[in-house]
């Protein structure tokens, strides 16, 4: 016990020290003497100091993955309800340093913060379906505009192929060259407008829990 | 005529750009819903057959690359990586790069005075055991231990763990031979030199080897005489397979499998593979069991054929819609024949390649369960 006690004082003392001179080795050395406190401690409580300990080196080293591993390893039942509120607030912060918004909001929700957080209106899938069958009008509801002109230009390249060789009597060249061209320019924008929604969904997504995020998580942030 | 000169000329200059333009390039492509399915992609892949393989047949492999570079074309492919592309170049497919971690193992000083490991082999073992290699690396580099061979063993233990192979072998190296860690060091370098692809360093370890473990070491040499090629050493190796040993006998079993389906089954002929699809653009395809790229070239060039028929036929052949259209379809049923023959090296080098991970797999399998 005493033994386990003071190798931990000294793990605790070093680390301060080295972690002011700011070296990566030394760190990464202190946090592995960390996890030796957490092999011999004897009580939960001294585990979850060192482990503590050692996520807080990880943090100043930026291995935020690192440091929520470490914190998720904690032995939630030997804290007290604040400091498993922290420690929650503190994977949060990580999970948003490493743009992991989701998880981080459902750290948030599990320390019992209340974000208030909902999900945005998001661009329609069947709007945009239905306005692609007019090529240009899809491609503005997802605020391509300049994409729809390319696109509205390809497909009119393809009717007048098959207007020009329908025309000149070529009608297998007209057909079956016309419908493997709209097949590439039609359905194509479909599935391009498809994408560009996809797309301008999640980031619109991806926005809001990051401003959400930000709202609760600033002070954690601020001290960075 | 000047109308159709010029909308010529439009074109060509509208084509070049194009391809000058890699990003507009890209939008193109994108708006007509065409996916890339290749890596590298097929401008690169160009440049670099032109550089390897000259003119004819850079001309001749990309045209076979664009048909396969399609959905049709890359469905059910038995190319595909987990990443959904198929990784290949000139020279065939390009194996997916191992996955290192480096240490920067000088800026560790150890601090203290030395003490001997052995009080901290518990410790060690429980990082081990816990995926903390990283940790493990750090506390044995970290702190001051005397030099030991059990203290170069658990480094390279540790380093090997963390995936950091290169430096691993040069810890399991340092282990004397009249070390009880001796064997283990040995066993597991050659598990890393597997990795690495050094096979002849393993082999000439392995070689030296005289002591009791002699199953094992026979069982690595046959399966570095398969990643070799050479079937003699691995039936000079098998002969020694007792197929009654818990740790190897699956293995064994599953080298003679490859060793039969590379070196006694019959091949498939690239020749065969040619004629088929000239006969029928496709049918090579598969023969070498590349359905999907079979599909799309029958699609492609059966569509292509018909529009240059039309077109001879209404239009005269000295057209130049008509030379246009026959020299596509003439590149892509050339195209086509080329590629099927290359489709069989190509189908057997995916399957070798395949083998050769499972053999990697099965050589690092019983030296973790013998060697704990």
């Amino acid at each position: 016990m005493r033994r386990t006690t003071l190798l931990f004082s000294i793990s605790i003392f070093l680390s301060a020290a080295f972690s002011l001179r700011g070296q990566d080795a030394d760190s990464l050395y202190m946090a592995s003497l960390c996890e030796k406190a957490v092999f011999e401690a004897e009580t939960p409580r001294q585990a979850n100091q060192a482990l503590l300990e050692k996520a807080r080196i990880l943090h100043s080293q930026q291995l935020y993955r690192q440091e929520m591993e470490a914190l998720g390893r904690l032995r939630m039942f030997a804290l007290r309800p604040e400091q498993r509120s922290e420690v929650l607030q503190r994977q949060a912060c990580c999970a948003y340093l490493l743009e992991d918004y989701d998880a981080a909001l459902s750290f948030l929700e599990e320390a019992g913060v209340d974000t208030g957080y909902v999900q945005p209106k998001l661009k329609s899938e069947w709007a945009a379906m239905f306005l692609t069958f007019l090529v240009p009008a899809g491609y503005v509801y997802v605020d391509e505009p300049w994409e729809g002109l390319l696109s509205t230009s390809l497909n009119a390249l393809s009717v007048l192929w098959i207007v020009s060789q329908i025309s000149s009597g070529c009608y297998v060249s007209g057909i079956l060259g016309g419908a493997i061209a709209l097949n590439g320019t039609y359905l194509g924008a479909q599935k391009r407008v498809a994408q560009l929604l996809q797309q301008r969904n999640s980031e619109i997504l991806k926005e809001s829990k990051k401003n959400c995020l930000v709202h609760f998580l600033g002070p954690h942030l601020r001290e960075e | 005529m000047k109308f159709r000169r010029l909308s010529l000329i439009f074109f060509l200059l509208f084509s070049l750009s194009c391809s000058a333009q890699q990003d507009f390039y890209q939008l193109v492509r994108a708006q007509l819903g065409l996916g890339n399915y290749f890596e590298p992609s097929n401008t690169v892949f160009f440049e670099q057959a032109l550089k390897e393989e000259g003119l004819l047949k850079a001309v001749l492999a990309t045209s076979d690359r664009v048909v396969r570079n399609s959905q049709v074309g890359a469905a059910q492919s038995p190319f595909l990586c987990s990443d959904g592309k198929i990784h290949e170049n000139i020279f065939g497919p390009v194996p997916e790069p191992l996955k290192q971690q480096h240490f920067e193992l000088d800026s560790f000083l150890p601090k203290g005075s030395s003490r001997p490991l052995g009080a901290d082999a518990a410790f060690i073992d429980y990082l081990l055991g816990n995926s903390l290699s990283s940790d493990a690396v750090y506390y044995l580099f970290g702190s001051a231990f005397e030099a030991s061979d059990s203290l170069d063993f658990y480094k390279g233990l540790a380093l090997y763990t963390a995936n950091s192979l290169e430096q691993a072998v040069d810890y399991f190296d340092r282990v004397p031979d009249t070390s009880s860690y001796f064997e283990k060091s040995l066993f597991f370098s050659t598990v890393c030199d597997a990795y690495l692809g050094r096979f002849q360093q393993a082999r000439s370890r392995l070689q030296s080897y005289s002591g009791s473990w002699q199953e094992l070491c026979q069982y690595e040499l046959a399966a570095l005489s398969l990643l070799e090629d050479d079937a003699h050493a691995y039936r000079q190796a098998a002969a020694n397979f007792s197929y009654s040993s818990y740790a190897l006998a699956d293995g064994e079993k599953l080298f003679d499998d490859i060793y039969r389906s590379r070196y006694e089954s019959r091949k498939k002929s690239p020749a065969l593979a040619a004629a088929a699809s000239a006969i029928v653009p496709g049918l090579g395809k598969i023969y070498s069991k590349c359905y999907g790229e079979a599909f799309a070239s029958f699609l492609c060039i059966g569509a292509t054929a018909a529009i240059a028929a039309d077109n001879c036929i209404k239009r005269g052949p000295q057209d130049w819609r008509s030379i246009v259209f026959t020299t596509i379809g003439a590149l892509l049923y050339v195209g086509n024949i080329y590629g099927s023959y290359v489709s069989v090296g190509l189908y057997n080098n995916y399957l070798e390649n395949a083998q050769d991970n499972t053999i990697v797999f099965n050589i690092h399998i019983p030296v973790r369960s013998l060697f704990p």
